[in-house]
């Protein structure tokens, strides 16, 4: 048997995976991990990433030049206003230096301007076999409109484009760079000083140097009379996608993991309403992952949501305690978004209580510190009826967002 | 598909009916689920597995199978038992009726790994808490391993028989056969450096000298195992912490054993069923004197803290359970076998409107009277916390009536008819000093004629509300349920006995030897909807859950639209306090605003007094504590320090030394 060098399995784990048949309507909750195995004869696919600084003013760029070691030769970087370059045995960050200097001595104004400039400088001489990627250095705060910015961004998705970014700003709007990230499995760093933005895209770089697939895509098929509810990434940090919402004709959800890298596999909760069923095993939703090796094959692995209706107590009794505990870890990344959002329509309300869910999450996850944040959070809000960019992006890095 | 033509009428009559079932496409099954047609394993339409896998017939015999083991031995299975994968357990009767566990694998299982191999070795870690088997046999594939059961029941049992009796056996003596030796046994384990995580009270057998026993040995782990990593599990309904169901990070260790534990003796002191919520993330059981009104606070705090859903409030280990629990016990015996005697009583009061509610509404709703005769011991203190949303008249003049009521009444048992109210800011309630008074307070001996004293005084006090309603409105047209209305807690103190009485959502808390135990229940449609028997997941999702179905300014209206009160019914309790105790009369703003859940606020509730060097510190703590917390809405509190007659009162405010000519 010839053994592919690089193995992408997809495994999945239901809660619960039996329910009593006198139960009604069911919430389950599917956790779905990614896997990959690569043979030590593998290679990591090469590398093109677009490095773009975001203004105005100076932008600070000796931390990710530094941070640039990470690139192989091999590997190509995009920079504004200079032609694309591809890394060959002895280049060093000292060697980019000046082009980085000069891209950051003029960075772009706008979030918008930047990833145009950024899909189309990755769109020219394309290489197939490569994994491409954004990664956005924010040094001020994004002002621009929301809506064509977010169309800018879902443009990435048709090719493939995912986007990192990286940011010093406190005055960021971390929610919208969060929506940006989102759409192609990116992450969002906030950082607070020159080291912390080294470090963070070093750490970026590391997982984004040893994928070894490219073009990934996870499918999930619901069967009809299955009602899909809340969205999460769970692995590397944890990130609400959305209410996943299916019209009657199309039952079909496609995203896209983000880079999968040995050890640094993405994993996804989905949360599913099942009505009242008779005794019986269901298939409830097929999760396919596509992928293109580097030499254009597509590849497929698949699993099955599968649930069980039993009239055996004891079958009944058993409890994934893993997809419970991943639940919990990932619930409250929605939890600071949909305080954002409760402020902005003036529910004070549903402000104050998510904001005391949120405290006590934390306290049940054993998080003392980030409880009490969350906690003062809440008193600031009560008293003074505001809940600012600071207060929510404190909020969003106590639950991993950045 | 049959067609249709044009036909004449019988020409080609059929009916549709007996196509029914007809395959359409090669393959095709009908879906019993829902009736639809697919090919392949599943269903399109709904997921049915239409072809499920071929699976082996099961290797394990039926109920009712005899085994036989040589020389005149034999058991037949009657019961199936929980087992995990690869096995099956039962229980089974020899013809004498001896009562056996049968623990049945296959032969050709792994012996280095299997079911009988783990049990093996669990028996070997537990040692004279295990069984040993009797006999075993080999009957084709299949091993039989047969353990003779001792007479005692398990712990299952016992609380089952504790439900039944529900008002027949002494609860202590309930806690002491059961759970004592439960926490003895585990407080022992886990100074070995080991736990469980995952306790059956099935499993548990317990006699009656409190020799303890495992039908089937439960593996204990090494405490350097601990945390175990969320895997799957399955633990009884009701007794499983939430960390075994992957809550709390989902990681297993010595604390999970305590809320087991925990968990059976909040179920010998209420004598309910199991609820099926214990464990779920977040909640705390209800109070244990929901179900049953006069569980001795020691031991209901007890149960509190070790069910708490969060591990890292729990008692560290079974140890810490352990101790707690014994000193409960002594301390529920104390309070028992205490002969009437008069204590040094210190304390301290504090009223404000809180920090953020005087932002917008600068009128205090909260209001109380305190009064105290030191050479008689006879006090009485009542706190008032009016509702903040009324159509007709507001909280502050509510809680008012109440207040004046208490004076009324103090004047009745201290005889002194010309006490005046010392208030004269209607927004700033002040206790009462007391003149000289002319004979010393005195109290009915029967404990029924002192509650009708409350009652009577919570009647006047509703009456009061009414008059005054009236006094605008002689007809009032509008709905009763917008009449002002107020909580109200207090306690009637002659020397060391105290009757307590509530109606509303105000608080009455007993505070000693660093624990902390809630006296009264809330009289709100949640705390309503528990006692009649729902479940906590359900009572607690009601809408407007809080709202208080009890409180003073309860109507009727008559024909004539006049306001009729309607004879209220507060809680009761009395409590014989020992020396040293703390006895905290509050309005909801403390426990609301004292922490970041109600859990964490009774905690800081008992530090700040605790650690308080008298009653006056406590009630300033107290406060300080609720305006640290937001202060969003008003806060009161009695704070009430039993000493010995002997002790020294440090006086802090002489205004407050009220009862006469009593020197402090």
């Amino acid at each position: 048997m010839i053994r592919k060098p690089v193995r992408l399995d997809l495994d999945v784990v239901v809660e619960p995976g039996a329910t009593p048949v006198t139960d009604g309507e069911v919430e389950i909750t599917a956790l779905c991990r990614l896997r990959l195995e690569a043979s030590p004869e593998a290679s990591p696919a090469p590398l093109d990433l677009a490095v773009l600084p975001l203004g105005p003013g100076l932008v600070n760029a000796a931390p990710v030049t530094r941070a640039l070691e990470r690139l192989r030769p091999g590997d190509r970087l995009c920079l504004p206003r200079s032609a694309p370059i591809t890394l060959e045995q002895g280049d060093t960050p000292a060697s980019l230096a000046s082009r980085l200097e000069a891209a950051f001595a003029s960075p772009f104004d706008t979030a918008a301007e930047a990833l145009t400039y950024g899909r189309e400088a990755l769109g020219v001489d394309r290489r197939p076999e490569a994994a491409q990627r954004l990664l956005l250095v924010a040094q001020s705060p994004v002002v621009e409109a929301m809506e064509p910015l977010l169309g800018v961004a879902s443009a990435l998705t048709d090719r493939h484009l995912g986007l990192d970014v990286v940011t010093t700003s406190s005055a960021m709007d971390l929610g919208l760079m969060i929506r940006l990230a989102n759409l192609g499995g990116g992450e969002v760093h906030f950082v607070d000083s020159a080291a912390a933005l080294e470090e963070a895209v070093r750490q970026r770089l590391e997982r984004l140097t040893q994928q070894f697939l490219v073009d990934v895509r996870l499918s999930l098929e619901f069967v009809p009379g299955v009602t899909p509810g809340r969205m999460y990434r769970v692995t590397p940090t944890p990130i609400f996608l959305g209410n996943v919402r299916l019209t009657p004709t199309d039952r079909r959800l496609v995203l896209d993991p983000g880079p999968i890298a040995p050890g640094h596999e993405p994993a996804f909760l989905l949360t599913l309403t099942v009505p009242r069923r008779r005794l019986g095993h269901y298939r409830l939703v097929d999760v396919v992952a596509r992928h293109r090796t580097p030499h254009r094959a597509v590849t497929v692995a698949q699993a099955s949501i599968m649930h069980r209706v039993t009239d055996d107590p004891l079958e009944a009794g058993w409890v994934e305690a893993g997809v419970v505990a991943a639940r919990d870890r990932a619930e409250p990344a929605g939890w600071v978004e949909e305080a954002a959002r409760a402020f902005l329509e003036g529910d004070h309300r549903r402000v104050a209580n998510t904001l005391e869910r949120l405290a006590r999450r934390m306290l049940e996850v054993g998080r003392q510190a980030d409880a009490h944040v969350a906690g003062d959070c809440r008193t600031r809000y009560l008293r003074t009826g505001h809940l600012d960019r600071n207060d929510l992006n404190r909020l969003r890095r106590i639950v991993g967002l950045a | 598909m049959a067609e249709k033509r044009d036909e004449p009428p019988g020409a080609f009559d059929f009916d549709e009916g007996d196509l029914a079932g007809a395959q359409t496409l090669p393959g095709a099954l009908v879906c019993p689920a829902c009736n639809g047609m697919s090919t392949g394993q599943f269903c399109n339409g709904c997921g049915y597995e239409l072809v499920p896998p071929t699976t082996p017939p099961t290797l394990f015999p039926p109920v009712g199978a005899r085994i036989d083991g040589g020389g005149g031995r034999g058991v037949v299975l009657r019961v199936p038992l929980p087992s995990g994968p690869g096995a099956a357990r039962f229980l089974g009767m020899d013809d004498e009726l001896g009562r056996y566990e049968v623990l049945v694998t296959p032969k050709a299982a792994d012996r280095e790994r299997g079911v009988l191999a783990r049990r093996t070795e669990a028996r070997a870690l537990l040692g004279g808490y295990a069984l040993t088997p009797a006999w075993a046999a080999d009957q084709g594939p299949l091993r039989y391993t047969v353990t003779r059961l001792p007479d005692a029941p398990s712990l299952a049992d016992g609380l089952a028989a504790l439900l039944a009796d529900r008002h027949g056996a002494d609860v202590v003596e309930g806690v002491r056969r059961w759970i004592v030796p439960l926490t003895a046994f585990l407080a022992g384990q886990h100074a070995e450096g080991r736990f469980f995580g995952l306790l059956d009270p099935a499993e548990i057998l317990i006699d009656a000298d409190g020799t303890l026993t495992f039908r089937e040995p439960a593996h204990p782990r090494e405490f350097s195992e601990a945390p175990l990593a969320p895997g799957r599990r399955r633990g009884p309904r009701g007794f499983t912490a939430p960390e075994v169901q992957g809550h709390c990070g989902g990681w297993l260790g010595p604390r999970t054993d305590v809320f087991f534990a925990g968990v059976s003796l909040y179920l010998a002191l209420t004598r309910i069923a199991p609820l099926a919520e214990a464990g779920l993330s977040g909640e705390r059981l209800p109070p244990p004197q929901v179900y049953a009104p006069d569980i001795p606070p020691a031991l209901a705090a007890v149960a509190r803290r070790a069910t708490s859903p969060l591990p890292e409030r729990r008692y560290p280990d079974a140890r810490a359970l352990h101790d707690a629990l014994l000193a409960a016990v002594d301390n529920t015996l104390a309070r028992r076998n205490v002969r009437p005697q008069k204590l040094q009583l210190d304390i301290g009061h504090e009223l404000h409107v809180g920090v953020l509610k005087g932002q917008y509404s600068p009128l205090n709703q909260d209001d109380l009277f305190l009064a105290y005769d030191a050479p008689s011991g006879i006090g009485l203190f009542v706190i008032g916390d009016g509702v903040s949303i009324s159509e007709y008249g507001s909280g502050d003049m509510a809680s008012a009536c109440v207040r004046a009521e208490a004076v009324e009444l103090w004047r009745t048992i201290s005889g002194q008819n010309d006490l005046v109210d010392g208030t004269t800011d209607p927004g700033i309630a002040e206790a009462v000093t007391l003149p000289g008074l002319p004979r010393r307070p005195q109290l009915p001996d029967d404990r029924g004629r002192r509650r009708q004293l409350v009652v009577d005084m919570l009647d006047a006090a509703n009456r009061r509300i009414a008059d005054l309603v009236h006094s605008e409105m002689p007809r009032f047209p509008g709905p009763p349920e917008g009449i002002m209305a107020s909580t109200a807690v207090g306690a009637i103190v002659d020397g060391n006995a105290v009757t307590l009485f509530s109606i509303g959502d105000s608080r009455a808390y007993l505070i000693r030897g660093g624990t902390i135990a809630s006296l009264m229940i809330d009289d709100d449609l949640t705390t309503q909807l528990l006692r009649l028997g729902r479940a906590p997941s359900v009572a607690r999702q009601v809408p407007a859950g809080g709202a208080l179905i009890r409180c003073v300014g309860e109507f009727e209206k008559g024909d004539d639209e006049r306001l009729i009160p309607v004879p209220l019914q507060p809680g009761f309790r009395e409590l014989s306090v020992l020396p040293g105790d703390w006895l905290v009369l509050c309005s909801d703003g403390i426990p609301d605003y004292g922490g970041i859940d109600e859990e964490e606020a009774e905690e800081n509730i008992r530090r700040a007094v605790e650690s308080a060097p008298g009653a006056p510190w406590a009630a300033f703590e107290l406060m300080v504590l609720a305006n640290r917390g937001g202060g969003g809405d008003n806060i009161s509190c009695i704070v009430l320090h039993f000493l010995s007659s002997a002790a020294m009162i440090v006086e802090t405010d002489p205004a407050l030394a009220v009862g006469g000519s009593a020197a402090p």
